[in-house]
């Protein structure tokens, strides 16, 4: 306690007791600042809903197709662009129909996570292969793999 | 305006917040303290560090996260260098490290749901580390909650709450039935009786509220909710009765003044501190916030209210609730039931601390020593609360 007294002395006869006091309403504005601004960004945030805020890719991936296999929608050395997510299936609404025997209705997703790409088998029956293995599951995927579903072989490109 | 210069801004005025106060504290010593100005630098850099690596490996997670926990942080860092400027130096050494693990379980967490099936795992090490510091355990400042190992002290009940948190997750997330509750409710009864065995009541308090959040989350009726508030009634009753340090506890808080020189001697000088400081607070370095015991760890929060002001020490429960808002979002983006219910129980889990804390220093509650979430001295504190928040980045990233 002997030592608070001295050290308060010693600020008295430094003569910056009127500083400390001006410091203070500056650090109360400032932080009054930053939880103005958390607000503001609180609400725009809440203004739109629980979507997610889809970014805009910088890079560019897509799929080229190799061998289009039994299927009659695709054709050899076509390029199916990705941005953030497609599927791919047999049934209408996936963003690549492959109409084939071998391929699920729902069979498989290529979707963005942090800066890369993943590919996901949605539980479909014959497989999704990735450069010559079965996949479980997800994995992610790089400019040069190739996948095949089905009878379709597709590359990556990116 | 997209997201990333909304980022900066906050990022920026936090850096200003920061060097601001380094440098009121450095002109108020009667040498200018260089030493001050250094220590907020290198807070600046690591903040900025630390949002960099977010921001450019892991684009799709939450990012206020971070920053809400550095802003609480820096402010907890300013008031510690001015009570003590040797024990700010490990202060900032922790939060170097709570940094690192928030980063490093970022990078290297996988998908929580594989961990969602380890119940029995995380069950024994909640008893573990529960109830550690009964046997071996030292008592310190009227709990005995602290364990010694090899001249590193740590206190076991911070680990025993983010296994706790884990286990009643894995066990409550396939919820269905009221058979599927009895085991985890007697899990928690055993946490809290180990709790008031070592007179840890604010830890018992905290497991407590986590456990009732999580529970009412995962089954949404609110019968179960109340059975439980009336057994924690009972239960405080039977040791209101049994222990004297709950009742020295509630009779100090029922009137501190007859005790001020003795028993209630921390709780009313933090009282007098608050109301000395007033709205604006005496300024850093003119207030005497040497008086309150422990005012580095506990009591940090009438500390701030001393010097810093009232005002400062509202902002500091605005920003907790912000941190506790972006936790709960996370919960909504997760993908399985695990992941859900473990953000809810470690956004709960610092809610509860700040509240439980806030009202005792100030009287309104019994008082209960624990830390105040990411302002407080306190190594593992600091540490286990940045690898909380590492597990709700990750969560907030969300498995689409």
């Amino acid at each position: 306690m002997k030592s608070n007294y001295l050290y308060l002395a010693a600020i008295n006869l430094s003569g910056l007791n009127g500083l400390s006091g001006i410091f203070k309403y500056i650090i109360i504005g400032i932080i009054y600042a930053i939880i103005i601004f958390a607000l503001r960004i609180m609400y725009k945030d809440m203004k739109n809903g629980d979507k997610k805020q889809v970014r805009p890719s910088k890079k560019t991936f897509g799929l080229e197709v190799i061998d289009s296999g039994m299927s009659k929608m695709l054709k050899n050395g076509s390029v199916i662009p990705i941005n953030n997510e497609i599927t791919i299936g047999r049934r209408e609404d996936n963003s690549v129909v492959i109409q084939e025997g071998y391929v699920s209705g729902y069979h498989a997703r290529i979707f963005q996570k942090n800066n890369s790409y993943v590919l996901e088998d949605l539980g479909s029956t014959n497989g999704t292969i990735l450069n010559g293995d079965r996949i479980e599951n997800k994995v992610y995927i790089r400019t040069g793999d190739e996948l095949e579903i089905g009878t379709a072989v597709f590359r990556v490109i990116g | 305006m997209d997201s990333l210069t909304e980022e900066k801004k906050l990022l920026r005025a936090t850096y200003l917040f920061c060097l601001i106060s380094f440098f009121n504290l450095a002109i108020i010593k009667p040498k200018f303290d260089a030493g001050a100005i250094v220590i907020g630098v290198v807070i600046c850099v690591l903040m900025g560090y630390a949002h960099f690596i977010v921001r450019r490996f892991f684009p799709d997670g939450d990012k206020y996260i971070l920053i809400f926990g550095c802003i609480l942080s820096s402010i907890g860092m300013v008031m510690i260098y001015r009570l003590d400027s040797k024990i700010a130096v490990k202060q900032v050494i922790w939060f170097v490290l709570g940094i690192a693990s928030f980063i490093l379980i970022v990078i290297l967490l996988p998908e929580l749901k594989k961990y969602a099936k380890f119940k029995y795992v995380y069950l024994v090490a909640t008893l573990i580390f529960v109830s550690m510091s009964t046997f071996i355990g030292t008592e310190e400042l009227g709990s005995q909650n602290w364990v010694k190992f090899h001249g590193m002290s740590f206190q076991p009940s911070e680990f025993g709450k983010i296994f706790l948190i884990a286990y009643l997750a894995s066990a409550l997330k396939d919820y269905e039935n009221f058979k599927q509750l009895i085991e985890p409710a007697c899990v928690v009864m055993v946490t809290l009786g180990f709790m008031v065995l070592q007179k840890d009541l604010g830890s018992a308090l905290i497991f407590f509220a986590i456990a009732v959040t999580m529970l009412y989350i995962a089954t949404s009726k609110f019968k179960y909710v109340a059975v439980s508030l009336v057994l924690f009634v009972i239960g405080c009753l039977i040791s209101y009765k049994l222990f004297g340090h709950v009742r020295l506890r509630v009779m100090i808080w029922k009137n501190p003044w007859p005790y001020r020189s003795n028993q209630s001697y921390q709780v009313v000088q933090s009282m007098y501190g608050i109301a000395w400081g007033g709205l604006s607070g005496t300024g850093l370095g003119l207030g005497f916030p040497n008086y309150v015991p422990v005012n580095i760890d506990d009591f940090i929060f009438s500390a701030i209210c001393e010097e810093m002001g009232a005002l400062v020490g509202f902002a500091i429960m605005i920003l907790s609730f912000l941190l506790f808002y972006r936790c709960m979002r996370a919960a909504l983006f997760a993908e399985d039931k695990f992941s859900r219910l473990l953000a809810v129980g470690y956004s709960a889990m610092m809610a509860a601390q700040v509240l439980v804390i806030v009202g005792g220093v100030t009287n309104m509650i019994p008082l209960t020593g624990i830390t105040l979430p990411l302002v407080s001295y306190g190594g593992t504190s600091m540490l286990m609360t940045f690898m909380g928040l590492g597990v709700l980045q990750k969560i907030s990233e969300g498995g689409r």
